[in-house]
């Protein structure tokens, strides 16, 4: 399993987990949906999870989520995933990430710490939700 | 017959289709119908107590079940039940 992305891409998910930080950042994957999974375009956007949790969650509005949606209807592209940050935590998922994921998608974690992100890795929940499966990231 | 949409990433699920019509006199006898016709869906529709997991919203007509009946919603022969997942985590 691998997951292809933009060397653009990624710097904007390292970015927006910056700007987040010591808060999850989150938004969405779009790309090339297939045998090979590659992302092209990355949209940030707003935790809205309340105040005094977003440091150790996030949640996309529904609003948001639509959008993103018409977004990569307009582009052309599938959404494929969900990248979102650790701040100072590993970027290995959570019993909550696992809970609440959906399969299919990829789900790319960034470690940031002291407010530098420190590197991503993706994440693909098993068929029987037991646990995630790493997919290698291959940068283009 | 109430028409159900399914989430793009999970229509893999369904024979890889957008919506289709499905019997249900409420949300939940819809639900619990999509399940016996996709086995495969099962797992990811419900919890391990056989409730809706909670990355999903369900909306009939555009309004949110949560400000109906919830999933004991009754269903008429021309509603629309979407169902978007959630993006969360921690």
């Amino acid at each position: 399993m691998k997951l292809r992305i933009w060397r653009e891409a990624l710097a904007q998910i390292h970015a927006h987990g910056e700007q987040a930080y010591p808060e999850e950042g989150a938004g969405f994957l779009l790309g090339m949906d297939g045998e090979e999974k590659t992302v092209t375009n990355v949209l940030a956007l707003p935790n809205v999870r309340e105040d005094g949790a977003r440091h150790n969650r996030y949640l996309i509005a529904p609003e948001d989520y639509l959008q993103a949606e018409l977004e990569a209807e307009r582009l052309g592209l599938s959404l494929i995933g969900v990248f979102h940050s650790h701040p100072d935590h590993p970027n290995q998922p959570s019993e909550f990430d696992r809970e609440w994921a959906q399969p299919h998608f990829s789900y790319v974690i960034t470690s940031v710490e002291k407010g530098k992100a420190r590197g991503s890795r993706s994440w693909l929940l098993k068929e029987d939700r037991s646990q995630f499966e790493e997919e290698k990231i291959e940068i283009l | 017959m109430p028409i159900v949409k399914i989430p793009a990433p999970l229509k893999f699920y369904v024979d890889n289709q957008n919506e289709f019509e499905i019997q249900g006199a409420t949300v939940a006898e819809l639900l619990e119908n999509v399940a016996a016709r996709y086995p495969s869906f099962k797992t990811h529709l419900f919890d391990s107590n056989g409730k809706l997991r909670r990355y999903f919203n369900v909306f009939v007509n555009g309004v949110h079940v949560r400000e109906l009946k919830g999933v004991e919603t009754p269903l008429q022969e021309s509603d629309k039940v979407v169902l978007m997942a959630s993006a969360a985590g921690g």
